[in-house]
């Protein structure tokens, strides 16, 4: 019965249900920005971000099962690697971006040769993850080219095509927009194909994997280095976007691990989850912020903290997959 | 099996492996031919494990050579002997718990072609071939352990192996269950995959095996039918 409209879950389907949504949603924000306010429009560009960057997560630690702690390395490496090219040599970010991703995707083929070769799983492979994107962001803190501490700022140009990411929101909104559903759509072919049975088969078991033929370190290598490009992209847009880079908050832990928690509470391996995920959490991040505005600052953590929990407890497997049990009961999945 | 099998397709020479001052093997040699049917028998800790993890590059010997085709495979990693054509299954089974269980088979029959609706379509076929056709769209963690060893023994089949090495796929199932699995191996035989059956229940043995080997201690201690075996084991008392 793969045609089950249910099939939200399983491992990475989402069904026609999942489907109707996505297109709707697609359909209707397409529209809506042009209604909105700035505010809540800027709302909704960090939570496509959030969600395209914790669906090029998603690919190696949903799909691949590799728990990276350290994908701030691959979007501050995107984000730096554009900007210098923009402030140094007008390089628009565009080209910036795809420039940036390549590094990153070089960065992750080493990391990954390393550890896939070397046999690290688990909290291992997570901890060497935490140290090399620390190493970064110890460098972005110390070398002057890359603004130290008092990071870069971007200044307004519109030349060299960078005016569509910083003169107004409406056009970030777009582009941010398109990146998400490529994200989308290159995750489900993925999941449609051979390369996506596999990532599946090393994150369910990899020893079992290779006694069917499935050589684990060259396709959790893939998988890692496929989750860096598509994170730099996000890493430039980001840049473009603020105007400003800085290390701790470009290249810091938290920021790692805001893209592995939205994947994670809203389902990883599956297409919605990270979707869903960035959605609530950025929301409620955002939205715990503006209740305690004055002298409590650090209360609204509390209260994000607070709402992770709730959802660990009672969300285990994350959003996606608890929801689509509870639409069809009878299905074992 | 009709009539002789003649062509070696496995040779395995003076193979020793040691676990710390455990001898598990000890200069154990044994060939298979093609389409046969080994059976691979000892007690407990006899080495027979060991030396399915060897021919199937999940270990390395410390001495000793295993020939598969007429090149050694020692040292290739598990995933390029599968390629090649050995597929083990293990004995506490190595399921993907958390895909399905037409899914679990179709990672399998990607072995030897990335055309995924070629393997899908094998998986369907093999699916059907060992009785799990109603579960296919079960979550495999979900299954009992006698249908966890069926799919273990899908998977397997789904890779196509020119030799197949089934690490106790007989022992905890029913009755029928037994009788079926060895139907499946006898069709998978008759289109010529060669088998080596590692087990402790006599029966299956005697019914699919021409000739069986007997490690204790990591020592090759018989060789013959399966009837001669059977009764000199019984003689030691070794199975009631």
């Amino acid at each position: 019965m793969s045609g089950s409209p249910f099939r939200l879950s399983g491992p990475g389907a989402i069904g026609y249900v999942g489907w109707g949504i996505l297109v709707l949603a697609a359909c209707l924000s397409l529209v809506v920005p042009f209604l909105l306010s700035p505010y809540v429009l800027h709302l909704i560009i960090l939570v496509l971000l959030y969600a395209y960057l914790s669906q090029c997560w998603n690919i190696v630690g949903g799909y691949a099962g590799q728990l990276s702690l350290g994908h701030a390395l691959f979007f501050g490496t995107g984000a730096y690697t554009s900007t210098l090219l923009f402030l140094h040599y007008s390089v628009t970010p565009w080209a910036g971006m795809l420039i940036g991703a390549c590094c990153a995707a070089t960065l992750g083929l080493a990391i990954g040769f390393l550890c896939f070769r070397y046999g690290l799983k688990g909290p291992y492979f997570a901890l060497v993850t935490i140290a090399f994107a620390e190493m970064a962001r110890l460098v972005a803190l110390n070398v002057t080219v890359l603004g130290g501490a008092s990071g870069l700022q971007i200044p307004l140009h519109e030349g060299a095509g960078a005016a569509v990411f910083q003169l107004s929101n409406l056009s970030a909104y777009y582009v941010i927009y398109g990146m998400t559903i490529l994200s989308v759509l290159i995750v489900n072919a993925m999941r449609h194909n051979s390369i996506g049975y596999f990532l599946l088969a090393i994150r369910e078991d990899e020893l079992g994997a290779e006694a069917v033929g499935v050589n684990p370190r060259k396709y959790k290598l893939v998988s890692l280095v496929a989750s860096a490009f598509l994170t730099a992209l996000g890493g430039t847009f980001y840049a473009q976007y603020y105007l400003f880079l800085e290390p701790n908050s470009s290249l810091g832990i938290g920021v790692s691990i805001t893209f592995a928690v939205n994947a994670i509470i809203g389902g990883r391996g599956t297409i919605l989850g990270p979707i869903l995920g960035s959605l609530l959490l950025t929301l409620s991040g955002e939205f715990t912020r503006s209740l305690v505005t004055y002298g409590g600052a650090g209360v609204h953590m509390m209260i994000f903290g607070a709402i992770l929990m709730f959802t660990c407890i009672f969300l285990p497997e994350g959003m996606v997959p608890t929801i689509a049990k509870r639409l069809n009961p009878k299905r074992t999945c | 099996m009709n009539g002789q099998a003649t062509v070696t397709i496995l040779e395995v020479w003076q193979l020793s492996k040691r676990f710390g001052g455990v001898e598990a093997l000890s200069c154990v040699e044994f060939h298979v031919c093609d389409r046969e049917i080994i059976g691979l028998i000892g007690p407990n800790g006899a080495g027979k494990t060991t030396l399915f993890n060897i021919m199937s590059g999940f270990d390395v010997p410390d001495e000793g050579l295993v020939v598969f085709n007429g090149e050694s495979i020692i040292g290739l990693p598990p995933h390029e002997i599968c390629n090649k054509g050995i597929t083990r299954t293990f004995q506490m089974t190595r399921g993907f718990r958390g895909l399905t269980v037409l899914e679990n088979i179709v990672v399998a029959a990607l072995n030897g072609t990335k055309n995924l609706s070629e393997a899908k379509g094998r998986a369907r076929e093999i699916i059907g071939a060992v009785g799990l056709r109603g579960f296919a769209e079960k979550r495999a963690g979900e299954l009992s352990t006698g249908y966890q060893k069926r799919l273990e023994l899908a998977k397997a089949l789904a890779t196509q192996p020119r030799l197949l090495l089934l690490d106790e796929v007989f022992t905890g199932l029913s009755q029928t269950a037994i009788d079926d699995t060895i139907r499946i191996l006898e069709s998978a035989n008759q289109s010529g995959t060669a088998i080596v059956i590692i087990e402790h229940l006599m029966r299956p043995i005697l019914a699919l095996a021409t000739r069986v080997v007997a490690l204790d201690h990591g020592v090759k201690v018989a060789e013959g039918t399966p009837q001669s075996i059977a009764l000199g084991a019984q003689h030691v008392g070794r199975y009631p």
